[in-house]
């Protein structure tokens, strides 16, 4: 029973996917496929998405918002996602890096996009 | 008998060694296009006697034995319209080449449209080849072109094919041009406005062009107001669509081919083409697409397809090219982010009277086409100060209840005060030193940041709202008390945004120390004659600062720089 316990336990803690960032558990790390397929229920929260920067170059399916003019997008294996800005690099010369997106799930005319606190380039 | 043959020999070698004072010697043909609309019948003549008539494309094509540089004559009927002196073949000519100045310019083309009996000042072809002329004022040998350039009153009778005749009237006075028949007078129109849009949108701004053309395409247009759209989509047709006089319906036509709006020689080539091919009064360009203001790598217009950027410096090239073609502006828009800055305006201030740019991020959505144009089609005769305000209060209109993290600001500059912020600017250069560095420093670091936030930890713009850096130093610099007074008389729109930016309207940039001019592209920023500019790992060849090379903030940044 002890031992059950214990596994149900360990596999709920393993099951939030959190980062932890500056020692709190804070931002789920989680793919722009599921970002986009559950949106709803994720608005207002906070949540880590790695990909590509891509700038301005996006892909034409990728819904851009447009909270500005220089919306940049990320890039995954499962899709794209719009950040809100530039999300501090440079559109055009960061493009291809790889980078860590810790934002806020946000939507503008129905299009999911990510209000970005803090963009890290990975090595 | 043979000192007769060669007495005519020498005689004729003689007369044709001449040379016909600097003609070629043998015939040549002279080609160009008169436009007002296309002018048929228009009778075109060199120095020498040569003449032809032009077509029902306005082309003609003259025999005579000097090439361009020639001088050229054009009439109606026994009307001397004005001369022109053609530089090259093909080019065209309009009723603004003509004369002395855009509103002579603006007479002319409507008197030309009255002696066609054209009102409307709309109509695409203009045939004089019935048109006879029955008596004028004008003196012996004065021309149209030099009686309204010189404010003169003009009065022309004519009759048509079918013998009726009409006449008409330029009144200096109340600036009118009158086509009178029966008795019974109207006011002759004239094309008051072209509108030409570059809308480079090779990238992630795709689908806010097609919304844009949308908004364009709402609005029934005033046969007084052209409007010319280039558009470089990300998929897609690249397309041009013009406005119709006739319907007021915006008509779209594929351009079978791919655009490369990062190309500065495209702008040129569209501008030139459309400014030649739809004469105006007056003339406004406005450049759709991301923007991020100063140059370095850093563009006014990105095409993804063929991966060319429009940087600033290639920009002030194309402007400055056609400038020496004659084209200048009205007024120049950055429907753009983040180009509200003293070295973008800077870089284009010769080029245009009046500009408009957003300081801040725009939304996607950017400008209010619709209402834009909307206002034009209503006031045609707005002057340029006037359809910048009418830009800005769109602006203001659209995004007045819209709640985003961003500030909004969009701005109207006169030319002269891009030039009053740039001298001022000169004068903190001087101002500068030891004893007065620290007064810079407490105003720098209390200026405004515009496009980064703090948690931007890579963000590399370090661009500061001029006003908030000048407003403390404004007791003790009188240059800085300019700066503030500048932008008090600015005509701009601020919409609070929940980052709470205090914003003004107008950037500079301004790294904060060195660590911060380096991760900015400080080197490049300084280039004050064409190099070699690397950025970020790329390369940019013939880069320089028409802004640093201009004025001395960048001399005043390397100054700060070494004292912080």
């Amino acid at each position: 029973m002890v031992r059950l316990t214990f596994l149900l336990l360990l596999l709920f803690f393993s099951s939030c996917g959190t980062v932890r960032v500056n020692g709190e558990a804070k931002f789920r790390l989680i793919t722009t496929g599921e970002l986009l397929k559950n949106c709803p229920s994720l608005l207002g929260k906070e949540v880590v998405v790695e990909g590509t920067y891509r700038g301005w170059n996006c892909p034409s399916a990728c819904r851009n918002p447009g909270v500005t003019r220089s919306d940049v997008c990320l890039t995954d294996l499962t899709g794209c996602i719009y950040l809100s800005g530039t999300g501090g690099l440079n559109p055009l010369t960061d493009r291809g890096k790889r980078v860590r997106v810790e934002g806020v799930v946000s939507e503008r005319n129905g299009i999911c996009y990510l209000k970005p606190e803090r963009v890290d380039e990975l090595r | 008998m043979r000192n007769l043959k060669l007495f005519l020999f020498l005689f004729l070698l003689f007369l044709f060694s001449c040379g016909g004072g600097g003609g070629t010697g043998s015939t040549v043909t002279v080609s160009g296009q008169f436009i007002s609309s296309y002018v048929e019948g228009m009778k075109v003549c060199d120095d020498f006697g040569n003449c032809t008539f032009t077509d029902s494309q306005g082309r003609f094509y003259l025999e005579t034995d000097h090439l361009p540089p020639v001088r050229l004559n054009f009439w109606i009927d026994s009307i001397k319209v004005g001369s022109y002196t053609l530089q090259q073949n093909g080019e065209i000519i309009n009723p603004f080449k003509l004369t002395s100045s855009s509103e002579a310019g603006d007479v002319l083309a409507k008197f030309i449209h009255g002696m066609a009996g054209d009102a409307t000042g709309s109509l695409q072809n203009l045939n004089f080849s019935g048109i006879k002329v029955v008596n004028s004022n004008l003196l012996n040998g004065e021309s149209l072109a030099d009686a309204v350039s010189g404010s003169k009153t003009v009065q022309v009778t004519l009759s048509d094919s079918s013998g009726n005749e009409y006449s008409v009237e330029y009144l200096p006075s109340d600036g009118s041009v009158k086509l009178c028949s029966d008795g019974n007078c109207v006011d002759v129109n004239y094309r008051q406005w072209l509108v030409l849009v570059y809308m480079a949108a090779d990238n992630s701004l795709n689908d806010y062009a097609y919304q844009d053309l949308k908004e364009m395409s709402s609005v029934s247009i005033n046969p007084q107001v052209k409007l010319v759209v280039l558009t470089d989509f990300q998929n897609g047709e690249d397309e041009i669509s013009e406005s119709d006089e006739a319907t007021g319906t915006l008509i779209t036509q594929p351009l079978n081919s791919e655009v490369d709006s990062g190309n500065y020689k495209t702008l040129e080539n569209f501008v030139e083409t459309y400014y030649s091919r739809y004469p105006a009064k007056n003339v406004a360009l406005i450049l759709w697409d991301h923007g991020d203001g100063w140059r370095s790598m850093r563009s006014a217009a990105v095409d993804d397809t063929s991966s060319d950027y429009l940087l600033m410096f290639q920009l002030h090239q194309a402007l400055a090219d056609l400038k020496s073609k004659g084209i200048s502006f009205s007024l120049i828009g950055f429907d753009e982010c983040l180009m509200g800055m003293e070295e973008v305006l800077y870089d284009v201030k010769d080029y245009a009277d009046y500009f408009v740019a957003s300081e801040a991020y725009e939304p996607g959505e950017g400008w209010d086409y619709q209402k834009l144009l909307s206002f034009l089609s209503s006031n045609p005769e707005a002057t340029p100060e006037e359809f910048g305000r009418a830009i800005v209060d769109a602006y203001r209109e659209a995004y007045s209840n819209y709640t985003s993290s961003y500030t909004l600001t969009l701005s109207l500059f006169s030319k002269e005060d891009v030039e009053r912020v740039a001298s001022d600017l000169n004068q903190f250069y001087q101002a500068l030193n030891p004893q007065t560095f620290l007064d810079f420093q407490s105003a720098r670091s209390s200026a405004q940041q515009v496009a980064c936030s703090p948690s931007d930890a890579s963000c590399s713009y370090y661009y500061v709202d001029l006003y908030t850096f000048a407003f403390p130093l404004s007791e003790s610099y009188p240059a800085a008390q300019d700066i503030v007074s500048v932008m008090n008389s600015l005509y701009h729109v601020v919409i609070p945004g929940s980052d709470g930016r205090d914003l003004h309207g107008l950037s500079i940039y301004f790294p904060a120390n060195w660590t911060e001019a380096d991760n900015s592209g400080f080197s490049c920023y300084t280039m004050e004659t064409p190099g070699t500019c690397i950025f970020n790992g790329q390369e940019v060849t013939g880069y320089y600062n028409p802004f640093a090379a201009g004025t001395y903030w960048d001399n005043f940044l390397k100054e700060y720089l070494s004292l912080e």
